[in-house]
């Protein structure tokens, strides 16, 4: 009886040294696709947008300036600058020798700039709660008039290749935010909208990455 | 004594027992160290490991599949699908590097649609 115990204890110990996988399992984020290629860029330069409209107070120029170069420095393995140069015309977007003069040779830049218009408005809204109970509201549900404030984000953004003064992707974003707060303050809601910008273009540029099994063979 | 000798005996017979196991087990290689690496997340060095398997064994199945899915965790699909296709005509029946291969097939099928859906609004943003 011992014997066997002792050659089975043996045999189990020979088997579990003698254990190797034929294969690691591993969760890897995996790119997906996106129609620009940020990593043959070494520098994107955020450049100054047209603004059409923007309510008093604040510099949407600055905004985005602001919010988007450290966003981007986040993901963006090359470096993010500011370009000052403001736009003179729509027409600049067509014209690659400007992008192209403004890039004074470093190929590998990609600018980032556009159009943009930030509204803000006040609208009535028409309230109808219905009754919760009969006890509470026996007549009819309550009725009245509300004030909303309204603001829109509307960005036509272009992204042009220095070296051929191109656009890579030219994308339309227009975000719209309801605040219950009739005294909402414009930076906020700009803060809110641009970050929906933010996440829409950065699928777009960065491709979302997947999350999937595979299979690393050790033999 | 009598006592203690059995006991020694067998921890003597255990023990070499395990190092004549362990003497089984492969060596550490480069495939191994790639493995190591990519588990790190260290890709770059994963991928120069795998490379090198490759050049000393032209034929390790295992080298071309992880290869493959290194070039797929750096976005290089064309590589990735040419170190896979050279694994499965090494080892076309292997159930690991199928299930690979067949969800970087199915990436790549969503990329080319992705593809499709930005050409054509390619297309209509110049109609316009």
């Amino acid at each position: 009886m011992r014997k066997n115990s002792l050659a089975v204890a043996s045999l189990l110990l020979f088997l579990a040294a003698c254990r190797s996988d034929v294969y690691r399992k591993l969760k890897v984020e995996l790119p997906a696709y996106s129609p620009v290629k940020l990593g043959d860029f070494l520098e994107v330069v955020i450049t100054p947008f047209l603004v059409a409209e923007q309510p008093q107070g604040i510099d949407v120029n600055k905004e985005i300036a602001d919010y988007l170069k450290p966003e981007l420095e986040k993901k963006f393995k090359g470096r993010v600058t500011l370009n000052q140069v403001p736009l003179e015309s729509e027409e600049a977007f067509k014209k690659p020798e400007y992008w192209r003069a403004l890039a004074a040779g470093s190929s590998k830049s990609l600018f980032l700039t556009g159009r943009a218009t930030f509204t803000q408005e006040t609208r009535k809204a028409i309230l109808a709660r219905p009754a919760r109970s009969l006890e509470e509201e026996p007549l009819s549900p309550q009725r009245g008039l509300d004030e909303r404030r309204i603001f829109t984000l509307d960005v036509s953004l272009y992204l042009i290749k220095a070296e051929t003064g191109e656009p890579l992707l030219q994308r339309d974003f227009k975000e719209t935010k309801s605040y219950t707060n009739p005294k909402q303050r414009a930076d906020f809601a700009f803060y809110d909208l641009i970050q929906r910008v933010k996440a829409k273009l950065f699928r777009l540029v960065l491709g979302q990455e997947l999350v999937q099994n595979r299979y690393l063979l050790t033999r | 004594m009598n006592r203690i000798l059995p006991k020694g005996i067998t921890a003597a017979f255990l023990v070499s027992l395990l190092l004549t196991a362990c003497s089984f087990l492969p060596k550490p290689d480069q495939v191994s160290f790639g493995i190591w690496a990519a588990e790190q997340d260290l890709w770059d060095e994963a991928i120069f490991r795998w490379k090198r398997a490759v050049a000393l064994d032209p034929n390790s199945v295992a080298a071309h599949n992880n290869l493959a899915v290194a070039y797929e965790k750096k976005g290089l699909w064309e590589e990735a699908r040419r170190e896979y296709e050279i694994a499965l005509k090494l080892a076309p029946e292997n159930r690991w590097l199928k299930a690979n291969y067949q969800s970087f097939k199915e990436n790549l099928e969503a990329s080319d649609k992705a593809k499709e859906k930005e050409k054509k609004e390619a297309e209509k943003d110049e109609k316009k």
